[in-house]
């Protein structure tokens, strides 16, 4: 660790695993409610399950994010963080609130959360994703805007790098855009595109940035290829991101009442969208090729090429299958959707946040090479069984929305199956989903008993000076 | 240069003055300048007649890539 | 030829090259779909355009292009006027951005815009699209013209400018294919 202030990062890390823990949990909770209607009724309802699943990704996303940031930073800047006492008052704060919304989410029901916050004061509630409600809103914003005091004065009273400048544009985007889940005009379609400005623009915009300035630190990390190579791509794949991804918005314009232009809009730039995705993959591999060393930490460097196949796959190619026009007619809001959701969220950001974990967790823990070549080796099972479940859970999920396009959607009006019958004809597929979650836990658990492994990696003999560089 | 970009010129403006003439069916002669003046630019403008073979083959399809999606999309 | 095959200017430029060629050739696929649905609209809507204007815009856009090329040779080469024909270029050009926007203001009085019809939809949106790709190109001139008034060095670097001119000659390209299809065979 180059600079002691890094090393706020650490209870960023820790908290974001716990928060992906309890994902999972109600992941698995959903995918058995998805068989067996009732259960866990009326304590946990399969409504507010999902809200927690959800909400829970996207905040340990967020701290992972932060940790990300908190940790690469200072080292690209070359100097210390601006104030590590305010990231960590910031750190609780964001704990305390999020776990309390999780509690309020579980204990009440949300009418009654709604107004124990007093919703109607400033009514932001009641939408997919930005459930939260209003005063943990305010505190999300909070916390974004003295984060971004934090990390924004130390990155310019130091060395200006792209991967700083990248991901200062990524973070200052997702603050920005964030403002928008506080505006809730009561015309629907009007909210829906203010809604799509904060998804939309998060995950298929400044979302990417992020993730393509953590994948370029970690590159010029793990393999020694030149700043300036590596640099380059960077700017490519974040040019390709933002043309494709701003205009690729109208994709969810479509048939929420907008002019038809959005038809053409959409399909052909969101076509597009995989590029960025097909030029990470590209420059991982090509990156690793290329490597001027061989850094001990196998684990990582895993993590670093599996998320960019993996968000190739999961974003570029199972979004592509579902993006124009003629073909999400039928196709939208399926099971299909799901599948995609799934791996593009594991493929893109949960493996990119897991990358950064897996480099900088064991440094922060002394371990300048990494961990042992056990904690490695189970750390890379975990990686396999993670993914290869989520695989499956997106085939499976692919194979029911398959169904249940073909049955509910494609058929004439009097002759299409109604949505609950279709539900029974493929709920085959939504048992081996299930099993594919219980292995996907599985494979957490490994991976989460990979920390408690001592030993750390030995000091590359030959090459000790350039991997400690 | 100077001659292709006389060649450009003329490839351009011949579809445009027939049409103007009223004449019927220019779309082959049309696309055909398309491909032409695609494979000025590319070879002598953008100078990839001396780069790699396969970036000057990347960029050269482009334009009967195009104009063949074009033939088969739009059933002309 | 026995002088090394040489991709001129920066390796990113021409990712980027590919990616924003992929970009038009998709939009242009669309728009023949959409006119194989229905070319009486089409046919109606490109009867609203000004093909002189259009031709104009082309040839002066030619004749940057040409500029441009054998400043970039030039420059290479160590010979004097690079920065003379880059300025050129960027004025010749300017013929194409006013055509444009003379058009525009005719067809927008006219009662024509972007949600018009689906003619008009591509009308717009494919040459607005070029639109912004040309005034960054002369920004890329500008920058270019202006770097090029520095004293000539034996070892200075070509890179910049091969990669704004390639640039600039994709922009080029793209109408060369744009202008055909929209204003005489649609």
């Amino acid at each position: 660790m180059k600079y002691q202030s890094q090393a706020v990062a650490k209870p960023y890390f820790i908290f974001a695993l716990i928060l992906f823990a309890g994902q999972i949990l109600f992941g698995l909770i959903l995918g058995l409610q998805y068989v067996v209607g009732d259960f866990l009724f009326p304590e946990i309802p399969f409504n507010v399950a999902r809200m927690v699943h959800t909400n829970l990704l996207i905040v340990w996303l967020l701290f992972g994010f932060m940790g990300a940031t908190y940790w690469l930073v200072p080292e690209e800047a070359q100097t210390e963080l601006h104030s590590p006492l305010l990231a960590k008052v910031l750190f609780w704060v964001f704990a305390v609130a999020g776990t309390l919304t999780i509690l309020g989410y579980l204990s009440v029901d949300y009418a009654t959360l709604a107004d124990l916050t007093y919703n109607n004061l400033l009514p932001t509630m009641g939408r997919e994703f930005l459930e939260q409600p209003t005063i943990t809103k305010i505190g999300i914003a909070v916390v974004a805007v003295g984060f971004l005091y934090n990390v924004g004065v130390t990155a310019l009273k130091g060395r200006k790098t792209v991967v700083n400048i990248v991901l200062m544009t990524g973070l200052f985007g997702l603050v920005v855009l964030w403002l928008f889940a506080f505006y809730n005009p009561s015309n629907l379609t009007l909210d829906k595109y203010f809604w799509w400005f904060v998804v939309h623009l998060w995950v298929e915009g400044v979302w990417e940035l992020i993730m393509g300035a953590i994948l370029a630190y970690i590159l010029i990390k793990l393999t020694g290829v030149d700043r300036e190579v590596i640099e380059k791509w960077l700017y490519v794949i974040i040019a390709m991101a933002l043309i494709s991804g701003i205009i690729g918005t109208g994709h969810h314009f479509f048939w929420i009442g907008p002019p038809e232009y959005w038809l053409w809009l959409g399909s052909v730039f969101s076509a597009l969208e995989p590029l960025p995705f097909f030029m990470m993959v590209l420059f991982a591999f090509n990156m690793v090729k290329r490597r001027r060393r061989n850094h001990p930490n196998k684990a990582a460097l895993l993590w670093a090429l599996g998320t960019s196949v993996m968000a190739f796959l999961g974003a570029g190619v199972w979004g592509f299958l579902h993006t124009l026009a003629p073909v999400n007619y039928y196709t939208h809001g399926s099971q299909i959707t799901a599948a995609h959701g799934h791996m593009a969220f594991y493929g893109a950001y949960v493996m990119i946040v897991l990358t950064i974990i897996s480099y900088a967790m064991p440094i922060m823990r002394g371990r300048p090479y990494g961990n042992s070549a056990t904690a490695q080796a189970m750390e890379i099972w975990g990686f396999w069984l993670m993914t290869l479940s989520m695989v499956c859970i997106t085939l499976f999920l692919t194979g029911a929305g398959v169904l249940q396009v073909w049955l509910q959607r494609m058929p004439d009006a009097g002759e299409a199956l109604s949505f609950m019958a279709t539900q029974d004809r493929i709920a085959l597929f939504y048992w081996m989903r299930l099993v594919a979650g219980a292995f996907f836990m599985g494979g957490l658990v490994v991976y989460l008993g990979s920390f408690l492994i001592k030993g750390e990696a030995p000091e590359p003999a030959l090459e000790g000076a350039a991997a400690r560089a | 240069m100077i001659l292709t970009l006389m060649i450009l010129i003329v490839c351009t403006a011949l579809p445009v003055l027939l049409a103007n003439a009223g004449l019927q069916g220019l779309l082959p002669l049309v696309l055909a300048m398309i491909l032409i003046k695609a494979w000025l630019v590319v070879d002598r403008f953008m100078e990839l007649r001396h780069a790699p073979r396969h970036w000057r083959w990347a960029v050269q399809a482009w334009a009967p890539m195009v104009v063949l999606a074009v033939i088969v999309a739009g059933g002309w | 030829m026995t002088r090394p095959r040489y991709l001129p200017g920066d390796l990113a430029v021409w990712l980027l090259i590919l990616a924003e060629l992929a970009v038009f050739a998709l939009l242009f696929v669309g728009f023949a779909v959409a006119r194989a649905f229905d070319p009486a609209t089409f046919a109606a809507g490109r009867a609203e355009l000004h093909p002189g204007v259009g031709l104009a815009s082309t040839l002066s856009l030619i004749v940057a292009s040409y500029l441009v090329a054998t400043a970039t040779v030039g420059y290479r080469r160590g010979r004097d006027g690079t920065a003379v024909r880059l300025w050129l270029a960027l004025l010749v050009s300017l013929a194409y951005t006013l055509g444009k926007l003379w058009e525009y203001g005719q067809l927008y009085g006219a009662g024509y815009h972007l949600g018009s019809d689906t003619f008009f939809m591509f009308y717009f949106f494919l040459t607005f699209f070029h639109f912004l790709h040309v005034v960054v190109g002369q920004g890329v001139l500008l920058a270019l013209a202006r770097k090029a008034r520095r004293p000539w060095q034996d070892d200075r670097d070509t890179n910049a400018m091969e990669s704004g001119a390639c640039y600039w000659h994709m922009v080029d390209l793209v109408w060369l294919a744009l202008f055909p299809l929209l204003y005489v065979v649609a």
